[in-house]
């Protein structure tokens, strides 16, 4: 048996036991202290399950507020203690308990023999974006099996990621209308036009890939990188990955300069120069094994003694993955120019059940409901004042309130027929 | 996603039944209107914990979502029930539900 399970065991004991005394105490107080006991077992719970924020909100609003409320209605009307006096339905209480025995048994044999355990969530959907590092490529619309996916891409750019269905597809670029609006161009897929690239790529379930569209313009491809995109242990750092997209260029390494070291003269320094990656060959992906702390960071390629492309302004954000590409730009005479682009950074997954997770569906997906539920608050309170109020209980006790409509009616059927007191209400 | 689960779903589920059936005794078993408030609140806090476990089950937020919107009507609900426990005991000096079986005043 494992810590986990024994804990788990001990809690549920305690929970167990908690709502028993709850049930049985004749002390009204008790039992609300007996039911913080229980809430907070709850919340212990919430924690073994990866909510860690309701365990807060638990302990905060449900151990707090809500029994607070408890007690202080319990103190003000002085029912601590609660009478045994006989009551008028005995004969209730035998069947109830047999009812709620018959309950529990039902719920046991459901939740045994149901295999609720066995039951699991589909794996999710791949995702997909493109890259576009194919220079002297115009903008490129994306075609998966002759429908239009994802956005136009222009050159440098990327594509949002996209939730695909897992399968076989054939996924063409085509260059992008850039005629006004008023003339369209015709359907590429109608007209049979050449693709600047046309692939077939298969799509796995929980797969996250960039597609980056690299290589000497004559001859186009892709490189597929999958994209770690899962939770960072650590909100402060981020994950980096390169791709080496300059044909007929030798292996390249990409380094981390220090800039306060970079001017130094100390041979074993090395100019301050840290290597994160090497020996990456055209069209292929190097991944940063460990995640970067995050901040601002001075990177440049190097082949052989060369240093290429330097990208000094270089800033990332915590819990994101983040994509460099040398690619070899044609300048105008035929200089060979290199140059280091950036895709745009991706955010991970927020941790499961934390509070951004939380927070990301409640004002996204949950926002209606939401604000539905912040209208029905407001009226509680509204509710609770007007409920509470002297002169409302004093006018229900004088039945204003009860027979302010019995009378009118009253009042229109008494002309008709007989003259009879309307106060006949009894008590 | 969620890390890997030690603890069976099945426990949490029976543990959630358990907790629910007890509130539902307290229900039916006491006459104090306080005490069967307190009932519904475990019964509230056991389906909250079924729907947890389900969400851990499932790598689906939406089911801490939905606890998190059941706390919130909870709480309103406590503040309603109780201003309404406060004018009954006002009106008839008593909390005994077996004592409120008129539908009137």
């Amino acid at each position: 048996m494992s810590l986990e399970l024994g804990i788990f065991l001990v809690v549920a004991i305690v929970a167990i036991a908690s709502a028993a005394f709850m049930l049985l105490t004749r002390n009204a107080v008790h039992s609300a202290l007996f039911l913080v006991v229980n809430f907070a077992c709850v919340a212990f719970f919430y924690l073994l399950l990866n909510a860690p924020f309701l365990a807060m909100i638990q302990i905060t609003v449900y151990a707090g507020a809500i029994m607070v409320l408890f007690m202080f209605v319990i103190m003000l009307l002085g029912a601590e203690k609660l009478g045994s006096q006989p009551a008028h339905y005995r004969w209730l209480a035998p069947i109830g308990a047999i009812l709620t025995g018959l309950f529990l048994v039902i719920a046991l044999f459901v939740v045994v023999q149901g295999n609720v355990g066995l039951l699991k969530a589909a794996p999710p959907n791949p995702q997909l974006r493109v890259v576009h590092a194919l220079p002297g490529s115009p903008t490129l619309d994306v075609y998966m099996n002759d429908t239009r996916a994802l956005a136009s891409v222009a050159y440098t750019g990327a594509t949002p990621f996209g939730q695909v269905l897992p399968g076989d597809y054939v996924l063409a670029l085509y260059p992008s209308c850039t005629q006004p609006a008023a003339s369209p161009c015709a359907d590429p897929i109608a007209t049979k036009a050449k693709s600047v690239l046309s692939k077939r790529i298969t799509l796995k379930e929980n797969t996250t890939t960039t597609l980056v569209l690299l290589g000497d313009p004559k001859a186009p491809q892709f490189v597929a990188v999958p994209t770690d995109l899962s939770t960072l242990n650590d909100d402060n750092t981020f994950r980096l990955q390169a791709v080496n997209a300059t044909p007929g260029l030798a292996t390249v390494s990409l380094l981390n300069i220090n800039p306060l070291k970079a001017n130094s003269t100390d041979p074993n320094d090395n100019h301050g120069e840290l290597p994160l990656l090497s020996n990456i060959a055209f069209g292929q992906v190097g991944t940063v094994n460990t995640p970067l702390p995050k901040g601002s960071y001075s990177l440049v390629w190097a082949r052989d003694n060369d240093r290429l492309a330097p990208l000094s302004d270089f800033v990332a954000q915590g819990k994101t993955s983040e994509l460099v590409i040398l690619v070899q730009e044609t300048t105008g005479s035929g200089v060979a120019l290199p140059l280091t682009l950036r895709a745009t950074p991706v955010p991970t997954q927020e941790a499961f059940g934390s509070p951004q997770a939380i927070g990301q569906s409640l004002l996204s997906t949950y926002l209606l409901p939401f604000e539905l539920v912040s209208l029905l608050l407001l009226a509680a309170m509204v509710g609770a004042i007007i409920l509470t109020r002297e002169d409302v209980v004093r006018r229900v006790r004088r039945r204003e309130i009860v027979t302010e409509g019995a009378l009118r009616i009253n009042r229109a059927t008494s002309a008709a027929t007989t003259p009879a007191n309307p106060e006949t209400s009894g008590d | 996603m969620p890390q890997a689960p030690t603890i069976p779903v099945e426990y949490f589920v029976l543990l959630s039944a358990i907790l629910f059936i007890m509130g539902v005794m307290g229900v039916l078993l006491r006459r104090n209107a306080i005490m069967i408030f307190m009932s519904i609140e475990l019964m509230l806090n056991a389906a909250n914990l079924a729907l947890v476990a389900f969400a851990r089950q499932w790598g689906q937020i939406g089911g801490q979502l939905i606890v998190f919107f059941v706390i919130t009507v909870a709480a309103a609900e406590v503040a309603v029930g109780l201003a309404l426990i406060v004018a009954i005991f006002r009106t008839k000096r008593t909390i005994d539900i077996d004592e409120l079986h008129a539908m009137e005043g």
